[in-house]
């Protein structure tokens, strides 16, 4: 299975941030999951992705090409919605599906019809009267109506009420049915995520702390809660996140560390995640 | 190409019909009184600061953000906005030129009209526009204040010698003279294309 993205030791350097060292992967087919807190550097990571941002060192590629400043082609093969969709604030429904298919040679006026009715969208209210979910609705719809094969969604579901993410939940889902299309969505609100994903990665401080498939992250980690003393005689490398409380500790474990028979609760990614960064903090 | 422009001429009719009435209302002000010329001119003056209007709107509402996620190259974004001032231009200029022959027959020939529009349409914004784009609307609205001041003054002062008779020019040079603001106008795009492409959006 050929890689959607690769990245390779991806650099960014600004005057109070780095992006240090991103190694990416994403599978053709899957969907991966981009969780940090906010200022982790997930725009920083789409806008090098797609070229916006030149990177100081490392490599990526996206659908087999190499980043870098004529990536037109390679555009028309991606949808992309950032947190501002960025459209122009007078400007109707109407007007872009007019507009857009001189932008996107293979621009689809049938599938951007159809995306706007499954998603109930007025087509002739100023995108300024929009609330933050028809807004995201629209530029989804407008990343998905010229057939692309990558959609890159940045905090795309943060803010929208639980109904609105049902429906941009599901119509990820409907894109990812063909074996060609893939996925990087980023968000801080892991729980979107925990639905949706193949593959999830932590960013923290602009570092990379984990990728890994969901399934195999909830079957190789697990929520102990013991005492102190019981705590203090697990190996510290199974360890990856504790929280002491008066009744005892509350442990996210390796699994296969720990000794036999010890019983763990299945632990949340959003859990993992949160356990991960205050350890990382410590 | 021919979205961005209709974007923006969907962008003009709904937020800069403002602009467009100071236009129409100061062209029509021109036929008032004596020695009112200049205002005949004004709006050639005010055309490229619709564009800049533009680029402001596109800045605000992160179109240009949204543009980089789109197969739309930085260079194809800056070469419509050099168009669209021209089709400015082309739009505008038969009005004046018609004003012209209506009101100022005793200015010279409808040829140094023609001379005059492509001067105010071309030069000033082959001036200001890498500015905008090197800096952003916002920055490089320094470069718009002088823009607009020295623009004024020129015409002003342009506008007052023809008044005067002093200022002719000769019918059979007026084409030769347009290759400066022509000139001006191709090499600001190429600049304009070249620090655009460099800028940190």
């Amino acid at each position: 299975m050929s890689n959607a993205i690769e990245t390779k030791a991806l650099t960014k350097h600004f005057k109070d941030f780095s992006l240090d060292s991103l190694d990416l992967e994403l599978p053709e087919g899957c969907i991966l999951g981009l969780i940090g807190e906010n200022g982790a550097g997930k725009t920083t990571a789409i806008k090098l992705l797609l070229g916006i941002l030149k990177a100081d060192s490392g490599s990526a590629k996206v659908l087999g090409r190499n980043v870098g400043p004529d990536m037109g082609d390679v555009k028309e093969e991606i949808g992309v919605v950032l947190d501002e969709p960025g459209l122009p604030e007078k400007l109707t429904v109407r007007q872009l599906g007019r507009i857009m298919p001189s932008i996107y040679k293979s621009w689809s006026r049938e599938d951007f019809a159809a995306y706007i009715r499954r998603l109930e969208l007025p087509e002739d209210k100023a995108y300024k009267d929009f609330s933050r979910g028809m807004k995201m609705k629209l530029g989804l719809a407008l990343a998905l109506s010229h057939k692309p094969r990558l959609l890159l969604l940045d905090e795309a579901t943060s803010g929208l009420d639980p109904v609105v993410r049902d429906s941009v939940t599901d119509l990820l889902l409907d894109f990812t049915r063909d074996a060609g299309h893939s996925v990087l969505i980023s968000s801080h609100i892991v729980s979107d995520l925990e639905k949706l994903c193949d593959y999830i990665a932590f960013l923290h401080k602009g570092r990379l702390m984990l990728l890994e498939e969901k399934d195999t992250l909830l079957e190789e980690y697990g929520l102990l809660q013991c005492s102190a003393e019981e705590a203090g005689a697990i190996d510290p490398s199974a360890v990856i996140g504790r929280r002491d409380n008066p009744y005892g500790c509350r442990l996210i474990v390796r699994k296969d560390a720990l000794p036999r028979g010890s019983v763990t609760e299945a632990v949340s990614i959003e859990e993992l995640f949160i356990f991960m960064v205050k350890e990382d903090k410590k | 190409m021919k979205g961005l422009l209709l974007k923006d001429f969907y962008v003009m009719k709904r937020e800069l019909r403002a602009f467009l009435f100071i236009i129409v209302f100061f062209t029509a002000f021109s036929f008032v009184g004596e020695n009112n010329s200049f205002f005949m001119f004004y709006g050639l003056i005010m055309l490229p600061i619709v564009n800049i209007s533009l680029i402001s709107y596109d800045e605000r509402s992160h179109w240009d953000s949204f543009l980089e996620t789109t197969p739309v190259s930085r260079s194809t974004a800056v070469t419509e906005k050099y168009l669209l001032n021209l089709l400015l231009l082309l739009l505008w200029s038969p009005v004046v030129l018609a004003v012209y022959l209506i009101q100022a027959a005793n200015l010279g020939s409808p040829v140094q009209a023609v001379c005059i529009c492509i001067y105010m349409a071309l030069f000033f914004p082959a001036i200001i526009y890498p500015f905008i784009f090197a800096l952003g609307s916002e920055k490089g609205r320094f470069a718009y204040f002088i823009f607009i001041f020295a623009a004024m003054a020129i015409v002003a002062a342009g506008v007052s010698l023809m008044d005067q008779g002093a200022f002719v020019i000769p019918a059979n040079l007026s084409l030769i003279l347009l290759l400066p603001p022509i000139a001006a106008y191709l090499i600001s795009w190429r600049i304009s294309v070249a620090l655009y492409k460099k800028r940190a959006l």
